[in-house]
């Protein structure tokens, strides 16, 4: 049904997402990526997430994410296809997403058109960095990513509205970055602005309406759809993206330094390796998932069978750890 | 198996016979060495082990170049391992750079020898990613520059003068009709598909450079030199200078609203062949569409004679003047002048056609009178008629109103012929209802010329 709709002879297509789901949404984009051929058919496709913290497809969701703080206020975690690194979501803020094949592909000239959008309607003044962030006054109010496969690419973006900003930097700072080695990309912090206490008249929806006039305006023969919520094959991939596999399996092998004395080494989410001079005692942690509920009952086991080598002083560091497990 | 061997001894023996050196069983090629009467190659039953490899060779595969200026990927994972087979286009392996993660496809079908990098390792662009064994006819199977002549249908076989065989481009239908609509011969394309096809890949390839350059390549554009002179160079006004100063000073002091609209224009055009078609064959008159537009102005006005009227501001009154005046704007060699064609109200369109041909004539003689000059009661700019949609145009003292028609053109290229104008207006004494009134009714005349002869007196 999808297909049918867009594999018509037109230049240029805006799609708005309805769905809130940052799952649904990111299946979506994958669907696009893979099923529509952008040959004199770019689309753009714009949209907005409920409160959730996306990771870059190699990052690792333990450095990146304070999955205390997320379980607890019910941000959901997702991990996206296209490079970079983690960002905070919700409906303060949203997303755009600009797929093309890979000779149209332009990330600097996709956010110059941002900000002259901007500038031209909302009277901001905005320039794009080496980073290709959108700064406004030193302050970032968009972070890029993107993908390439295929002769096809896709190029997203966020744009900072009215994001709860203290809920960013909750979310976004782990309570185990410090304690985690890894090759995985890291992020950069940049602090941000919300566009709207710039000028108040900008939001997400006045920013979709001028920003997807002015595409249409650019490209001839181009049209509007909304993409409802419930399309069965999206929501089939997005139960995918939304399974432990994707989010946390799919990590690249890192390391956990619990102390000096004892490290983790974890592989597609699992522990397979652990090293120090109290490994022994650590054995039964072996091949557990890095998930509360594997990994804690075998470490209580450990405590209650060598509760001489431990007190309440003395939990060998593991509390940390505990309490961000997913 | 063994039925394969049989039919391939067979044909060996024939081959010995006719020294064949290709051969081909199911389509996959073979090479024979002939060793001698009684033996035979053992190279035979080594291709027996390959099934879709020729001869084979190893070759390095690169990492092409990703654009946007990158020089340097991470590996970031690798989907396959050394001894893995690869069909063309399978998943080898995913970079990252930049924050763009990009993934890489294998070019050929082949047998992974070796990988130059490890995970999280940096890879440069242009540097091999990978040892691939593959059969011997690639690269070298890849279509050869022709030497026949360009004159050749790049469907029909060319023949290659190098090793004296007929060497067909191999292309699916589509491929070949997205050659034929980019405009490129087929045979000039290298082809990387299997058996050395030509894909839509290449073709785009191959055009990419043609169309990243943003000027024709047969087009030699030299850069203007820049000229620069020693000094400033202060140049007396001329009259009509000095006229533009003064009426435009005069007019910058009148509190302006400007007033836009868009008018479809398909009737109005076939309006005006018309009559072109008729009065220039018969009587010898050009028409254009300005004593049309001139002539609805002018109903139009005495519907609406607000807008034909003179503000005077030391009296504070307003004078309303009987007859239509109306200026046009025109640009002659010495500059702006507005002459004004008188009572229009009282000329039918093909004489103020008549009049508007003998004002043009001096007009680009520069021998406007005096008189024509003034006593104008309305405006009308055709800018169109050189360029541009909307503009500001700025009023004429004494008059109250101006009106800016642009070009007649089809928005987005397709569709209805539309016409915009752009009113400016005295808000003084002129409301924005009135100047909107009376540009509805001027537009449904042009949209609708016949209604024009409606409202002739």
């Amino acid at each position: 049904m999808l297909g049918s709709i867009l594999n018509l002879p037109r230049n240029a297509k805006v799609l708005r997402s309805l769905s809130f789901d940052p799952f649904y949404n990111l299946a979506l984009e994958d669907w696009l990526f893979q099923n529509i051929d952008f040959t004199n058919n770019p689309l753009v496709l714009f949209s907005q997430n409920s409160p959730s913290v996306i990771l870059g497809s190699f990052q690792n969701p333990w450095k990146e994410a304070n999955i205390k703080y997320l379980k607890r206020n019910g941000i959901k975690l997702a991990r996206r296809s296209s490079g970079g690194g983690t960002v905070y979501h919700d409906l303060g803020n949203c997303n755009v997403s600009i797929l093309t094949t890979k000779w149209e592909y332009d990330r600097k000239g996709n956010l110059e058109k941002i900000c002259k959008v901007l500038r031209d309607n909302f009277f901001i003044s905005c320039q794009v960095n080496k980073k290709l962030d959108i700064v406004y006054e030193g302050f970032k109010i968009s972070g890029t990513a993107s993908r390439i496969a295929r002769g096809k690419a896709y190029h997203h973006f966020t744009i900072l509205f009215s994001s709860d900003v203290y809920a960013l930097t909750e979310s976004l700072q782990s309570p185990l970055q410090d304690i985690i080695k890894t090759n995985a990309t890291p992020s950069v912090p940049s602090p941000v602005i919300n566009l709207s206490s710039v000028n108040e008249h900008l939001n997400a929806d006045s920013f979709y309406s001028v920003y997807s006039d002015a595409v249409l305006r650019e490209c001839r023969d181009a049209c509007c759809y909304e993409i409802p919520a419930d399309m069965h094959e999206i929501v089939i991939h997005s139960h995918k993206l939304s399974s432990w596999d994707r989010v946390y399996r799919d990590t690249p092998k890192f390391r956990i330094s619990i102390n000096p004395n004892i490290e983790l080494v974890i592989e597609k989410g699992r522990v397979t390796t652990l090293e120090g001079n109290a490994s022994h005692i650590l054995e039964p942690l072996l091949k557990t998932r890095l998930c509360y509920q594997e990994f804690v009952p075998k470490y209580e086991e450990i405590v209650e069978n060598f509760s001489e080598c431990y007190s309440e002083n003395n939990t060998l560091g593991f509390n940390t750890l505990i309490q961000n497990l997913p | 198996m063994s039925r394969v061997l049989y039919r391939h001894l067979n044909l060996l023996i024939l081959s010995r016979a006719r020294q064949i050196q290709v051969l081909t069983i199911n389509k996959r090629y073979y090479q024979i060495t002939h060793k001698g009467p009684t033996k035979f190659s053992t190279h035979l039953f080594e291709q027996k082990l390959h099934t879709s490899t020729a001869l084979h060779k190893v070759i390095p595969y690169t990492l092409s170049d990703i654009g946007e200026g990158i020089f340097e990927v991470t590996i970031k994972e690798w989907y396959i391992q050394p001894g893995d087979t690869v069909k063309q286009f399978q998943e080898i392996c995913e970079v990252q750079s930049d924050k763009a993660a990009v993934t890489i496809t294998c070019r050929y079908d082949g047998v992974i020898k070796k990988l130059y990098h490890q995970q999280d390792a940096l890879c440069k662009v242009g540097t091999p990613l990978v040892d691939i064994e593959v059969a011997d006819d690639v690269e070298g199977g890849k279509v050869e520059k022709q030497e026949a002549d360009s004159g050749k249908d790049e469907v029909t076989p060319s023949v290659d003068t190098t090793t004296d065989r007929e060497v067909k481009v191999l292309a699916t239908p589509p491929v070949r009709k997205l050659a034929k609509d980019l405009g490129v011969n087929i045979t000039d394309v290298i082809g990387t598909g299997r058996d050395g096809r030509v894909l839509k890949e290449d073709l785009h390839n191959f055009v990419k450079p043609l169309y990243d350059s943003k000027t024709p390549t047969t087009v030699s554009w030299q850069p203007r030199p820049i000229v620069t002179s020693s000094e400033d160079k202060t140049m007396k006004l001329t009259p009509i200078q000095t006229v533009m100063i003064r009426t435009m000073t005069l007019s910058g002091r009148i509190p302006q609203f400007g007033y836009c609209d868009e008018i479809k224009a398909g009737k109005l055009r076939e309006f005006k062949k018309l009559l072109q078609d008729i009065y220039s064959s018969r009587d010898g008159i050009s028409l254009t569409y300005m004593p049309i537009f001139l002539k609805a102005t002018s109903i139009a006005l005495s519907r609406f004679p607000i807008l034909n009227s003179v503000y005077d501001e030391t009296e504070g009154t307003m004078i309303y003047k009987p007859y239509h005046n109306i200026g046009l704007a025109m640009d002659t060699q010495h500059g702006l002048l507005v002459p004004n064609v008188k009572n229009v109200e009282q000329k039918s369109i093909i004489e103020i056609a008549v009049e508007l041909m003998e004002m043009h004539k001096l007009g680009v003689s520069g021998k406007i009178k005096p008189e024509q000059l003034t006593g104008g009661t309305f405006s009308i700019s055709n800018i169109g008629a050189i360029g541009g949609t909307y503009s500001r145009p700025m009023i004429l003292p004494p008059e109250v109103c101006i009106v800016a028609i642009g070009r007649i053109y089809q928005p987005g290229g397709i569709g209805d012929y539309v016409i915009n104008t752009s009113y400016s207006a005295d808000h003084r004494v002129i409301d924005g209802a009135t100047v909107s009134r009376f540009s509805n009714f001027w537009k449904e005349l042009i949209e609708e010329p016949a209604l024009i002869s409606a409202e002739l007196t």
